[in-house]
């Protein structure tokens, strides 16, 4: 049983990493220079993965009276909150007048909110299967 | 690496803009095909065809591909990504044209291809563009009786105050007998060091006396670097990708260039991966 679960884990955190390459295929961020997403989608596949590993074995190791601390949903709020901010950031580059700003520090705040978003996904799921197999 | 990038592009974007613009590349030849678009708000474009040499019962026709790119604002602009042109720049300054002139040995594509150019962070941000790509596309070995091939592009190092490193792939090839030998030559007549590396089709026991393929090699302003081999393989003409980036390796440009390697060689890396360092159109 501990090897099946070992197994969907795996299978769960290679998703997390494989999730930054959908774009490509399923058009999540339809509104973003593909070049955007492409460049970033190495570096955030290998943040991603690790976010995971770092949420699930935290949700795994999280003692009992944390939890009933109400300490419980901080950590998937957190990463809730990184991947929504994220995504409105993303939104708000496309589709704002920013030319205020540096189209430098445009772009790479949009390769930011980009790894972010995918960051806080993970997080978020790493987190799931930590809490559900603990 | 991506951390570079991310930095390199905040500091890029403190930098003032007082870099020295870069002239177009001219193709020779008699022209063929030239497509314009853009709106000036804030790019325009231009793809010409021009036939340098016309073919032969030997060998095909070489042209020279010119792909302009001008930045009409008077701020700069970023990830300018024209997939359907194999052009790609991380950054075009206020004012500035960005240029690739490629030879390639291989017939025109029999029909138009339609493309985005896309720049800036939006997919929004676009433009059509409708292109005559070498027959076979931007990527292909076939054999061939050229003797030599040349291309030019400029690269943008993206740092306040550097002029564009200006380089020039050449490849030759002559026979004597039955043994055909290839020479290389890359140069960079600009004032900025890059890396560059060239995905170009070779077999494996090509790798050694090709670094370039394997990884990127660096040229300093006023580089002058020969490579050679010789073999007992016929003579092919292929298509190569360029990928240009900085000392600290952030991509700076994609390019195409014509090249001359073995017939039935194969890219030792997809031209997929190198613009997925960038990003490939959808």
């Amino acid at each position: 049983m501990k090897a099946i679960l070992d197994a969907v884990t795996t299978l769960l955190g290679f998703l997390s990493a494989v999730l930054p390459f959908l774009p490509k295929s399923y058009d999540l961020f339809p509104a973003l220079n593909p070049a955007i997403a492409e460049d970033s989608a190495p570096a955030t596949s290998l943040l991603s993965i690790a976010t995971f590993a770092v949420t699930c074995v935290v949700a795994r190791r999280r003692p009992p009276a944390a939890a009933a601390g109400g300490g419980l949903y901080r950590l998937p709020a957190i990463c809730l909150g990184i991947a929504a901010a994220s995504f409105v950031g993303i939104s708000l580059l496309v589709v704002s007048d920013l030319s205020g700003l540096s189209p430098s520090l445009i772009s790479t705040a949009a390769r930011a909110c980009y790894l972010l978003f995918f960051v806080g996904v993970a997080g978020m799921i790493g987190w799931a299967v930590g809490h559900c197999f603990a | 690496m991506r951390a570079r990038t991310f930095l390199a592009g905040f500091l890029i974007g403190l930098a003032a803009p007082t870099a020295a613009l870069a002239q177009p590349c001219t193709c020779a030849g008699e022209e063929v095909r030239t497509s314009d678009g853009g709106d000036h708000a804030p790019l325009t474009w231009v793809y010409k065809v021009r036939l340098v040499r016309n073919g032969s019962s030997d060998s095909p026709p070489l042209y020279c591909y010119g792909r302009t790119v001008q930045n009409h604002r008077d701020r700069d602009v970023t990830d300018v990504n024209w997939k359907v042109a194999s052009f790609y720049r991380s950054r075009l300054r206020q004012g500035a044209a960005a240029s690739s002139c490629a030879e390639v040995e291989a017939f025109l594509s029999r029909r138009t291809e339609n493309g985005p150019l896309y720049y800036g962070v939006s997919s929004g941000d676009a433009y059509d563009t409708q292109v005559l790509p070498p027959e076979g596309g931007w990527a292909a070995a076939e054999p061939t009786r050229t003797s030599s091939v040349r291309s030019t592009f400029e690269i943008d190092p993206g740092e306040a105050g550097a002029s564009p490193a200006r380089i020039t792939v050449r490849s030759s090839a002559a026979a004597d007998g039955a043994t055909n030998y290839f020479r290389y030559g890359i140069e960079n007549a600009g004032e900025s060091v890059v890396r560059l590396q060239i995905n170009m089709p070779v077999r494996e026991w090509m790798l050694a006396a090709l670094p370039f393929v394997n990884e990127p090699i660096l040229l300093d302003p006023g580089a002058k670097l020969d490579f050679s081999f010789s073999t007992k393989e016929p003579i092919g003409t292929a298509v190569a990708t360029v990928l240009a980036s900085s000392p600290d390796g952030a991509p700076l440009a994609i390019d195409s260039v014509g090249i001359l390697t073995t017939a039935g060689a194969r890219p030792l890396y997809s031209s997929e991966a190198f613009w997925r360092r960038v990003g490939p159109q959808k």
